[in-house]
């Protein structure tokens, strides 16, 4: 019973948002905005689930006294304090992005700078790993587009920087080509990947 | 039964086949016997008469035992057909005695077949001229013995009539019930599959026991006959006309050697010459002499069952009154004179030996009640077996067991008071050491040959087979059912049936070497798998970490050293393409335009970011545009915040909230609320974040703005590829003409090019990186002041990535050179090896 009615909904609901975009009825386009209301509501909804789960299951460890409680802790308090600042300052109140500024953003920052020095480590090991052909392509691609993104001691090779140079060769040819294939392939997918659901085949809802 | 009757029965598979066939269709088997057209030599008799043993054919009735057969089919010389099949369930003609009766030596009016059937009367006739013993002094010379007459055959006293035949004789008698219905007792010694004549025989037999212990002096040699050679079927009483004389004659004439007294009965022809005879045969006429007649009493109420037997026979041919010749009905009517007159004596004097051997008294007649399997074993045909075996030239079975001497011992025999009363007690009663030797084959004698039909229901293997089967059969005696006391009887219960105890069973499994093995192998595995590995400490700084050491202290080396001196001696980049529309776009704003800034980067790359958009900003701030800022991701709200108040302070401009620009907040839903914010922007985002003033859509500029397309210029600022692709394909068809300007970190420049380089031109601008930072701010020197965040990190950034790309190198050669030094050295290690 719960399959066929959850089923039923999503086919009913998608096509009608999606008559609303080929059939331009003020009663389709009415419906489709409510429904997408109702999306975005729900969205919302379930970021508030999501941050309540958070604390029940930091909370949860800590009162079973689990093994990284104290992270747990860690969590809790700053997830309480920045809810009570923002709640005080408001969002973009000073002591709000105070915290943001001085704590999550640089908090973040490190970690994308470590990411740079296991990304060059795993280039130069690149080849240890696997020497074929198209490892050996893939390694001089890399050089080639380091070195032409920035001038060489403050000189630019011709024939490597500049307009037409090869790394503007490699990117607007070899790699354009590429993006605009797998942008093609994204599309077509999301399009099977909708009829499907709208056909009641495939079933991401669990019914 | 008719319609088993109008069927042959297969002696081998036991499958029913029509008649007219002479080879059974299912297993190929003889289905009729060969029949000789000359008279089956010596050597062939005893072959035959042990095959005689054998299943018989279907053709013959099979309701009647196997010894009723047998003593039917051995008075013919050849082999002729079997009684004919249809003739047996049927009355014979008027006037005529059947087949089975005639054989018994009646009136030879109507012979047998070729006269051949009562080769065995002749047998019997002669006999009775020569038997002299206890039954009538007389002695069948062993010339005149029949082939297929057992040795111990007893022919009867000559004036002995027996039950049957008198019974037959009253015609009222015939429908009585001759025995009584068995007791209880004695149904509970019987087997089931007993046949109710035999029942009856039984109960006379013990009736009979009981009367004779009230008889002083029964006579040894009351005339006796068996039951089955006088008793005809149901119904057919005897003539009282005939006289008892008649009957009396020929008994008397077998008993006598051939003088007729009275009237001359014409028995059955005996064997012509007793040369044909086999030499068993003769050697049975031995034991005549010795074996005494049994007493009259007996062989009556043996008769009686008999003729009940007959009744239940339903092939036993019904014999009307005028049927009876005239011997038969004088036997019995002869029996009744004597039994009245009392000369039972005298009748048991002039009837032969063998039918004076029925008269003995037997256990029933002593009182003892012998269950039925328990007989004398003696009464058995073991003799007769034993004497094919010989003459087939078969293993002689070994001495009987302990078993079988008991049984012996006993006296088992598989009938009470019927024909092997007569034949066997003698032999049963003589000693041991006077008993006749077992019969050996005569000198000159060839081994018995098996006739053709014989040999070809013989099952293969059966020669190789037959002494140990025969070896199983002769140490097993069957010891309940109408065979007991046989020997070479195959079984009636299954082994299956059989009381035995049951085997025992080990309950432990058996299990294999390699199942147990296998078995504990995946039992280590299953155990293995819930348990945690040890995980092995390595080292604590390895190459790995070196290397790892390295490239930070180079990268970050030459940044401190480059942001330390703050040198800008790099040259900004030459503008591109992307980064020169980009500026058009936004020099062709007009001022005070409105600006939606989509900031939907995460914090950790605000950094480039930051030096990417810096000029773009401040680009824009100089145009007066005033910015709406939202987010996608909950912490763009902050970003943006930063963002514009950064570019604010780095460009000298007083951007204040409220007035400048207006923080609409978070849109969820990902591309739904990009969908809906598209759709109707005032509706996802009512209120602005500013606590002061909420409701900047009723305030300059906003106010105006009522639909996305309202923007003079849509700027996303995102470091996924996704995020841009889902802002461009959802926003972009609501913008009409309105300009969309992606501002993007450099990995996910290459899946938004190729909208920026389409023919639709989805993105009139794009700047990618520090490069494209870099690049705008070349483009424009005034903007920052000519020292944005791309100019202070242009040297380090490149710098940085001119170490990255030698560092890079650098491992690419050594992994090569390192790969290459190997594989030399395996190939010098393969040379070598």
């Amino acid at each position: 019973m719960k399959a066929p009615v959850s089923t039923a909904i999503a086919i009913a609901f998608g096509l009608i948002v999606l008559l609303g975009y080929f059939i331009p009825l003020p009663l389709f386009n009415a419906l489709r905005d409510i429904l997408l209301e109702w999306a975005i509501v729900l969205a919302g909804v379930a970021v508030f689930v999501g941050v309540a789960n958070l604390f029940l299951v930091h909370g949860r460890k800590i009162s079973r006294s689990q093994p990284g409680s104290g992270y747990s802790y860690v969590v809790i308090i700053a997830m309480l304090a920045t809810i009570i600042v923002a709640a005080l300052f408001g969002p973009t109140g000073y002591w709000s992005l105070w915290l943001f500024k001085n704590i999550q953003v640089p908090v973040e920052t490190s970690l994308i700078g470590v990411l740079a020095i296991i990304l060059v480590y795993a280039a130069a090991r690149l080849l240890r790993r696997k020497l074929n052909l198209f490892s050996i392509i893939f390694f001089a691609t890399v050089l080639v587009v380091l070195l032409g993104s920035v001038p060489l001691l403050g000189i630019e090779i011709p024939g490597l920087h500049g307009e037409f140079g090869l790394r503007s060769l490699l990117i607007q040819l070899p790699a354009v080509a590429g993006a605009r294939g797998i942008l093609l392939g994204v599309a077509l997918g999301a399009l099977a990947a909708g009829i499907r659901v709208l056909m009641g085949v495939d079933r991401p809802y669990g019914g | 039964m008719a319609a088993d009757m109008a069927e042959l029965r297969c002696p081998m598979c036991g499958k029913a086949n029509p008649e007219e066939l002479d080879v059974c269709q299912f297993c190929q088997a003889r289905l009729k016997p060969v029949l000789p057209s000359a008279p089956i030599p010596e050597d062939e008799q005893a072959a035959v008469e042990g095959s005689s043993r054998l299943p018989e054919p279907a053709a013959q009735d099979d309701s009647l035992s196997d010894w009723l057969n047998f003593l039917r089919d051995s008075g013919a010389e050849s082999e002729g057909p079997p009684a004919e099949s249809g003739g047996e369930d049927q009355p014979p003609p008027a006037g005529e005695l059947p087949q089975w009766l005639e054989r018994t030596g009646g009136e030879a009016s109507e012979p047998v077949g070729e006269g051949d059937s009562q080769d065995w009367l002749d047998s019997l006739r002669k006999r009775g001229e020569e038997i002299t013993g206890p039954l009538g002094q007389e002695t069948v010379p062993e010339e005149s013995m029949d082939e297929d007459w057992p040795a111990s055959v007893k022919l009867p006293d000559q004036d002995y009539v027996p039950e049957w035949l008198a019974g037959a004789s009253l015609g009222d008698q015939a429908g009585e019930p001759l025995a009584e219905p068995p007791s209880e007792e004695e149904s509970s010694l019987e087997s089931d599959d007993e046949p109710d004549w035999l029942q009856k025989i039984r109960l006379r037999q013990r009736d009979e026991t009981e009367e004779s212990q009230s008889v002083e002096s029964a006579p040894a040699e009351e005339p006796g006959m068996p039951d089955w050679l006088g008793e005809p079927a149901s119904g057919v009483p005897a003539a009282p006309d005939e006289p008892a004389e008649s009957v009396s004659d020929w008994l008397a004439d077998l008993r006598s050697g051939g003088a007729p007294v009275g009237e001359e009965v014409e028995l059955p022809e005996a064997p012509a010459t007793g040369e044909e005879l086999p030499a068993a045969e003769q050697e049975l006429e031995q034991p005549l002499e010795e074996t005494p007649a049994p007493p009259p009493e007996i062989l009556e109420e043996a008769a009686a069952p008999v003729l009940g037997a007959a009744e239940e026979i339903p092939t036993a041919p019904q014999i009307s009154d005028e049927e009876i010749p005239d011997w038969l009905a004088g036997l019995v009517a002869g029996k009744a004179a004597a039994a009245a007159a009392g000369s039972v004596e005298a009748d048991a004097e002039s009837l032969p030996d063998w039918l004076a051997d029925l008269d003995k008294p037997s256990d029933a007649d002593s009182g003892v009640i012998v269950p039925f399997g328990e007989e004398e074993p003696g009464l058995t045909f073991d003799w007769l077996q034993e004497q094919v075996r010989a003459d087939q030239g078969l293993a002689v079975p070994p001495p009987e067991s302990s078993e079988a001497e008991e049984v012996q011992a006993e006296k088992i025999t598989p009938f009470v008071g019927d024909l092997s009363d007569f034949l066997e007690e003698e032999y049963l009663s003589t000693p041991e050491g006077e008993r006749p030797p077992a019969a050996q084959p005569e000198e000159g004698l060839t081994p018995a040959e098996l006739p053709n039909w014989l040999e070809a229901m013989r099952p293969l293997d059966a020669a190789a087979m037959s002494a140990a089967v025969l070896d199983e059969g002769e140490s097993q005696i069957e010891s309940s059912g109408p065979l007991a006391g046989l020997r070479g009887i195959l079984p009636a219960e299954p082994d299956v049936a059989r009381l035995k105890k049951p085997p025992t069973y080990a309950m432990r499994l058996q299990v294999s070497e390699s199942q147990q093995a296998n078995a504990n192998l995946l039992d280590e595995l299953v155990k293995t798998e819930g348990q945690p590995r040890a995980v092995r400490m390595g080292a604590a700084i390895t190459s790995q970490h070196v290397w790892r050491l390295i490239i930070f202290v180079v990268l970050i080396g030459v940044i401190i050293w480059k942001a330390l001196t703050g040198s800008q001696e790099v040259a900004l980049p030459q503008p591109l393409p992307e980064i020169l529309d980009t500026g058009s776009v936004i020099g062709a704003l007009p001022s005070n335009s409105v600006v939606l800034l989509a900031v939907d980067y995460e914090p950790g790359f605000s950094g480039e970011m930051k030096a990417t958009s810096a000029a773009v900003i401040d680009h824009l701030m100089l145009k007066g545009a005033y910015f709406a800022l939202v987010s996608t991701s909950p912490a763009g709200v902050g970003l943006a915040e930063q963002l514009i108040q950064d570019a604010s302070a780095l460009g000298g401009h007083q951007y204040q909230v409220i007035d400048r620009y207006a923080n609409l907040g978070y849109i969820p839903g990902g591309p739904m609320g990009v969908v809906g914010f598209a759709n109707a922007p005032r509706k996802m985002t009512p209120f602005a974040l500013d606590v002061d003033s909420t409701a900047v859509w009723s305030r300059e500029p906003l106010q105006r703005v009522t639909r996305l397309a309202d923007f003079d210029l849509v700027a996303v600022l995102t470091e996924d590829a996704d995020t841009a692709r889902v802002w461009i394909e959802q926003v972009q068809p609501a913008l009409d003409s309105t300009p969309l300007v992606m501002l993007l970190s450099a990995q996910a420049e290459p899946m938004v090019r190729p909208y920026y380089q389409s023919s639709s031109n989805q993105v009139q601008g794009m700047v990618a990186g520090l490069l494209g930072g870099g690049s705008y701010e070349s483009a424009h020197q005034d903007l920052l002041a000519g020292d944005g965040p791309a100019r202070r990190y242009w040297d380090a950034f490149s710098l940085s990535m001119l170490a990255a790309v030698i560092l890079i190198a650098l491992g690419g050669l050594v992994s090569l050179l390192t790969q290459a030094l190997a594989s030399r050295d395996t190939s010098e290690g393969e040379k070598k090896s």
